[in-house]
């Protein structure tokens, strides 16, 4: 299944909650499609340390690295090549200042204030802007065959949806004109809606900081454009027939549903979602259900241990029970991927995470 | 290696009146400031559980419960609120200026919206000031609140958010938002009052980013963690018979185990062996923890699907005598 999708798509964005292993199955797509015979990209944003030292990624930089000899050091075939590269926010950000900025004078004076400064680390909103103009420079500088993009660990997973559009919508030249104008007071009417707004903002903050935000929005005004423009470019990315979303999620009930929601609002966005991935799935043992026993904290030993071993079984009853009724649920094809006896950091057991993607069947 | 001890009883650090609960996404931190709060409310006390989240987790935890920013009663003695930041927002301005008319147009304009997201520091001085008022609120000479339990959002904003008032000071000397701060700081500063608590699962990232938001903390602002709750501890099912059951996890035969489980051993090996094996994953992260030099409290992993079911399971663990 995951071996198709890999084959028909040019880009994967692997999304979903914090904490359900994205990163570890971005890895795992990436060496599907390298071993595929692809030239891969993984771009991902701080992977777990022992994840990063199994994939040979330690101490590497906002440039591409190339990791392909160490997996093929660490027993891996692969008749491809896999690139990695971490995701900077405020070097991406920089960049684009950099690229946009009509005189030196103008980048100087972006770079140099205060509230940019605030805004490239602070707003909200800023990580996912970056890694989707990270992106698409990337994709379309034509140089891999496939890209899988770790999307941020933020706790909403749309969030990576709309930081375009909210930043988009901040740089929107309209609005920031008011601001603009607010330094020279030009104009009536409308300003004065804006006059009790900045009275109330002059209050609650104190003027420095307005001052700092009409600052920015001046020497900000020339770079607008080609900025709304790639935001623009980069959410139309999103909805081309070589981009397909992976959405991943935990067995829990409410983790399902999340996922549940995020892809059908992807859908509703005509956003492709290629595949419902399902990490860390318990799979049961046995035909039925369990009775949980009394024995929580027995003191004989065989005691908690058919307590422990029921209440696992049950667990994955319960998960599987979930699962189930997500898949009815959905168009999508919903993928298992079962609980790794093997430590998932580390190169075996990227490889039989790997394994167990390509393994689980259309279902 | 000596091995941190993990108590499983919550000490004083949980029975201060506001209790600031921080954590990385996705370590159960909703849920265990929820647990902490119905423990409160359980004992007869008032309780206000606070989420401040755009998908709030409170209508999972609770049944027939639905989080909104209005305060709502969700059993006895225990109240909660989606502190969300724009309602916030309206009311402080309709409390702080007396400008309810204007405040709506003012706090709906998009503009303003947009804004608030690039002033820094409005994200953290709106919801710590509406904790602030909820703490002062009284009935008759009692306070309204014997206890408020906040899950606070995730460690970087929680980080911004305990920097907030010296920060504010920096800026601003006088006025209402050098006011609020001090009272903040007046808050955050009283330990007789406030526990920071942070919640962490025993697992490279969320320790590392707990050691991370308390060593910042500690460094960066004058205030100090009173507690690291670790979430989902597996339990130590050999305990004074480990080495037995190791031997026998390892397949060495054991004739009590073997005629216990007969014909399903093999499934019962699998399965401990896996959950043994995460337990001792586990205990190297709660090394370093150890390292810390916060009191570290234990939450077992509750073998439950639904989130409700872990809630009370939860408690009951925290109950306990």
């Amino acid at each position: 299944m995951i071996d198709a999708l890999v084959e028909q798509q040019r880009i994967l964005i692997v999304g979903g909650s914090g904490g359900v292993g994205k990163t570890s199955i971005s890895a795992a797509l990436g060496i599907a499609a390298a071993q595929a015979g692809h030239k891969t990209l993984v771009l991902t944003i701080d992977p777990a340390r022992r994840l990063a030292a199994a994939l040979g990624l330690d101490g590497i930089g906002p440039e591409a690295v190339d990791i392909t000899p160490g997996l093929t050091e660490q027993g891996l075939e692969v008749p491809g090549e896999l690139h990695a590269m971490m995701l900077d926010v405020q070097n991406t950000l920089d960049r684009a200042v950099e690229r946009y900025a009509p005189s030196p004078r103008r980048r100087d004076q972006i770079l140099a204030n205060r509230l940019y400064r605030n805004i490239s680390t602070r707003l909200s909103g800023s990580q996912e802007y970056a890694s989707m103009q990270r992106l698409y420079e990337i994709a379309t500088s034509g140089e891999y065959d496939r890209i899988v993009l770790d999307t941020p660990p933020t706790t909403h997973a749309l969030d990576f949806l709309t930081a375009p559009e909210r930043l988009k919508a901040f740089f929107d030249s309209s609005l920031i004109k008011v601001f603009i104008n607010f330094g020279g007071r030009a104009g009536r009417g409308l300003f004065r809606v804006s006059d009790v707004l900045f009275k109330a903002l002059n209050r609650l903050t104190g003027a420095n900081v307005i001052r700092d935000i009409g600052d920015f929005f001046q020497v900000a005004e020339s770079i607008l454009e080609p900025f709304s423009e790639q935001a623009e470019q980069a959410q139309a990315l999103l909805r081309r027939p070589e981009t397909s979303f992976v959405v991943v999620t935990g067995p829990y009930p409410h983790q399902l549903d999340d996922a549940r929601e995020f892809q059908s609002k992807l859908s509703g966005m005509r956003i492709r979602v290629g595949a419902m991935v399902v990490n860390r799935w318990f799979v049961p043992l046995q035909s039925g259900k369990p009775d949980l026993p009394d024995a929580v904290a027995s003191a004989e030993l065989e005691d908690r241990m058919a307590y422990w071993a029921s209440a696992l079984e049950c667990q994955a009853h319960e998960q599987t029970a979930a699962i189930d009724q997500l898949e009815q649920r959905t168009e999508v094809p919903v993928i298992r991927v079962p609980e790794l006896e093997t430590d998932i950091h580390s190169i075996e057991g990227l490889k039989e995470l790997k394994a167990r993607l390509s393994a689980a069947s259309w279902s | 290696m000596v091995q941190p001890s993990l108590q499983t009883r919550l000490g004083p650090a949980f029975d201060r009146r506001f209790l600031f609960v921080t954590g990385k996404g996705g370590v159960g931190k909703s849920l265990v400031s929820a647990a902490l709060a119905v423990r409160s409310a359980q004992r007869g006390q008032r309780t206000l559980w606070v989420e401040m989240s755009e998908s709030p987790r409170g209508g999972y935890l609770f049944e027939d419960f639905r989080p909104q920013y209005d305060l709502v009663p969700v059993r006895d003695h225990l109240w909660a609120m989606n502190l969300r930041l724009q309602p916030a927002i309206e009311e402080y301005l309709s409390v702080a200026f007396k400008v309810p008319l204007v405040t709506r147009m003012i706090a709906r304009n998009s503009l303003f919206q947009i804004l608030t997201g690039a002033l820094p520091g409005l994200d953290s001085l709106i919801p710590l000031g509406k904790i602030w008022y909820e703490l002062g609120r009284t009935r008759g000479r009692r306070p309204y609140w014997d206890r408020i339990v906040l899950d606070a959002p995730a460690t970087g904003h929680a980080l911004a958010m305990l920097r907030f008032p010296a920060a504010a000071l920096d800026m601003v000397k006088s006025g209402n938002v050098a006011d609020r701060s001090r009272e903040i700081d007046a808050i955050l500063g009283d330990e007789t009052l406030t526990s920071l608590i942070a919640v962490t699962t025993l697992e490279e990232l969320p320790a590392d980013e707990t050691g991370e938001l308390i060593g910042r903390v500690h460094e960066e602002t004058p205030y100090r963690f009173a507690a690291v709750v670790c979430n989902s501890v597996f339990p130590e099912i050999g305990r004074d018979a480990q080495s037995r059951f190791d031997g026998w996890l390892q397949g060495r035969p054991d004739a009590g185990i073997d005629e216990r489980f007969s014909a399903a051993a093999d499934k019962v090996r699998k399965r401990l062996k896996w959950l043994e094996a995460r337990r001792q994953d586990q205990q190297r992260w709660l090394a370093q923890l150890g390292a810390l030099d916060v009191p570290l409290t234990r939450a077992p992993w509750i073998p439950a699907t639904r989130e409700a079911d872990v809630l009370s399971a939860l408690v009951e663990e925290f109950s306990r005598p």
